[in-house]
């Protein structure tokens, strides 16, 4: 049976900021954080890419080894676009649907 | 099941704002909140389900200060922390049981001359007193500040790890927007080369084995440790 090559890993997450912002701009401050943190190297390892981002909650993905790293990052991030802001962590997955999964029963539980 | 505490939240002045802070901490998964004293003293009467542990970090200016400032506030507080401003202070900081956990200098150029070296290390080893980081610190930090300030919170945590010293990991916010998820907390750790299961027992276990220690301490009938007036 094939082999997928590099795991990886699907945060979901949340903004918490008094602002707005576009799903770019928070990439864009992940990115930087991962950088200044890690290096163009670890932020190769890292792989991050934003799979998707609405009003105020996100997915992004990232290698299975560098989980850590980039909760560490998220949790660094602290400004986005010159205003205060925090990445705060849901939950994570090896798959989106997996993710999703998470959400649905999350979300189940909360009503009741 | 890990019990996750964040040692070191200073209460804003807003109340609206701290109620936020609790209820983003409970939705985090913080069971214990440690509430440093800013002359409002926080209780668990109005916590909204969180344990609210009552801190108080002093900043004394010798060590005749520092004897002084704890006999007034050892018996009041669940924990007791020493910011040490000095060398002297910080040495004698380290040689008292009554004392919780040392905190040092955010200023780097203080932190060269006090900071968790060997010596310390090996007198708070014999106390049982713990080394705190505060992730805040780190957060606020310029890029080329917060290089030289993982430097030497590596070396101090090495130290405070070669003398079995625990170190507490929390946050320092002083708003909702500076709390921070116990996993993110200690994922921080993984700046300072710290593993994750030990990284994760420096916001659970660590914390918590203080607070309980000191409130057995704190109970009417309680005598020395391990024995108890019947």
């Amino acid at each position: 049976m094939p082999v997928r090559g590099i795991r990886r890993r699907y945060i979901e997450f949340r903004v918490d900021a008094d602002t707005k912002f576009a799903g770019e701009e928070i990439f864009e401050a992940i990115h930087s954080k991962v950088l200044e943190l890690y290096g163009v190297k670890g932020a190769s390892a890292a792989s991050l890419s934003m799979i998707s981002y609405d009003e105020d909650k996100g997915v992004i993905r990232c290698s299975h080894e560098s989980l850590r790293r980039t909760r560490a990052t998220l949790a660094m991030t602290s400004i986005i676009s010159d205003s205060s802001a925090a990445i705060r962590v849901d939950r994570v997955s090896g798959t989106i649907k997996g993710l999703r999964l998470k959400t649905a029963k999350h979300e189940l539980g909360d009503i009741y | 099941m890990r019990e996750f505490t964040d040692l070191r939240v200073r209460k804003p002045a807003d109340p609206a704002e701290f109620e936020r802070m609790i209820l983003t901490a409970k939705e985090m998964g913080y069971r214990h909140l440690g509430v440093v004293f800013n002359g409002d003293r926080v209780t668990n009467e109005n916590s909204l389900g969180m344990d609210i542990i009552s801190r108080v970090e002093l900043s004394p200016t010798s060590p005749g200060d520092l004897l002084s400032s704890l006999r007034r506030v050892r018996d009041r507080f669940e924990v007791v922390a020493v910011d040490c401003s000095s060398k002297a202070v910080a040495r004698q900081a380290a040689k008292d049981h009554r004392i919780d956990i040392l905190m040092f200098p955010s200023d780097l150029s203080e932190r060269k001359v006090v900071g968790l070296d060997e010596q310390e290390a090996t007198l708070a080893a014999g106390i049982g007193c713990s080394f705190e980081i505060s992730a805040v610190e780190l957060m606020r930090a310029s890029s080329a500040r917060m290089a030289k300030l993982i430097a030497r919170l590596k070396k101090e945590t090495a130290a405070a790890r070669r003398h079995d010293i625990p170190i507490i990991v929390s946050s320092g916010a002083a708003s909702t927007i500076e709390l921070r998820e116990p996993r993110a907390l200690s994922a921080i750790l993984d700046l300072l080369d710290v593993e994750e299961e030990a990284a994760l027992d420096m916001v659970s276990m660590n914390p918590l084995n203080v607070v309980e220690r000191n409130r057995e301490k704190l109970k009417p009938d309680h005598t020395e440790p391990g024995v108890r007036r019947l």
